[in-house]
């Protein structure tokens, strides 16, 4: 008599209190959405990470260079096999996205574009950017080599 | 500082790095060889590993507890970018003189 949902009386008064919507419920995690800022945060700092195997792809590129045509055909045929080519896609993403991240980083630093709807709508801008900007490069690339193979 | 001096040496080199994309071994070496090109690869390298061992360090300093662990990858993580320095470095010389 004192609870049980057929009285309703306790639920109903705290949805009352919290405006007709109703009390969030924290444990679900499997249906938690990221807020975009925090997906961008997170993958500022993934893509960061990830471009240490970038420089140090940069530095075989240059070491297999300066060691001669054997070495340098070795470096462009892992490059260039699909495993390569997926990293060094994933490399120019995440390059496109940290550097694009990074300009919002430092105009938060002058103190531009803190507003909650305004960080949003710049991490939309940066994710969709930065996913243009890496197909461009690789289609203009593909275009370079003449073809997709 | 790094971050604001990567904006155009990193649009340099990817614009770069696109250029040469199925070229051979003869066209990056005729790229490298002008000097221009060449201190413009340094510059971007310098800025680019100082740029990771600040970034490292602060993932570091976030997700390792335990100060002498701690303090023995702060340090692996600063002879990493020292020796990744001077193996690119050298090889850029090489190539680039």
């Amino acid at each position: 008599m004192a609870d049980g949902p057929s009285e309703g009386g306790a639920d109903a008064q705290a949805r009352a209190q919290a405006g007709s919507r109703p009390m969030p419920l924290s444990p679900h995690l499997t249906i938690y959405r990221w807020p975009i800022t925090m997906a961008a945060s997170i993958v500022h700092r993934a893509t960061g990470l990830f471009m240490v195997l970038g420089i140090l792809f940069i530095t075989w590129w240059l070491i297999a260079a300066a060691s001669g045509p054997d070495a340098y055909d070795r470096f462009v045929a892992c490059a260039a096999s699909p495993i390569g080519r997926l990293v060094l896609f994933g490399l120019v993403g995440s390059l496109a996205f940290h550097l694009l991240n990074g300009i919002r980083h430092l105009a938060w630093d002058l103190g531009y574009g803190y507003s909650l709807p305004t960080s949003r709508r710049s991490a939309a801008f940066v994710f969709g950017m930065s996913a243009l900007i890496a197909l461009g490069i690789f289609a203009l690339g593909y275009m370079q080599v003449g073809g997709l193979f | 500082m790094s971050a604001v001096a990567l904006i155009p040496l990193s649009i340099w080199f990817l614009l770069s790095a696109l250029s040469l994309v199925g070229g051979n071994l003869a066209e990056v070496l005729v790229f490298m060889a002008e000097p221009l090109n060449a201190i413009l690869m340094f510059l971007f390298l310098f800025a680019a590993l100082y740029h990771m061992t600040l970034g490292v360090q602060v993932v570091i300093e976030d997700y390792v507890h335990g100060e002498r662990l701690k303090l023995l990858i702060l340090m692996l993580n600063r002879f990493f970018a020292l020796g990744v320095g001077f193996a690119a470095g050298f090889a850029l010389l090489k190539i680039a003189l």
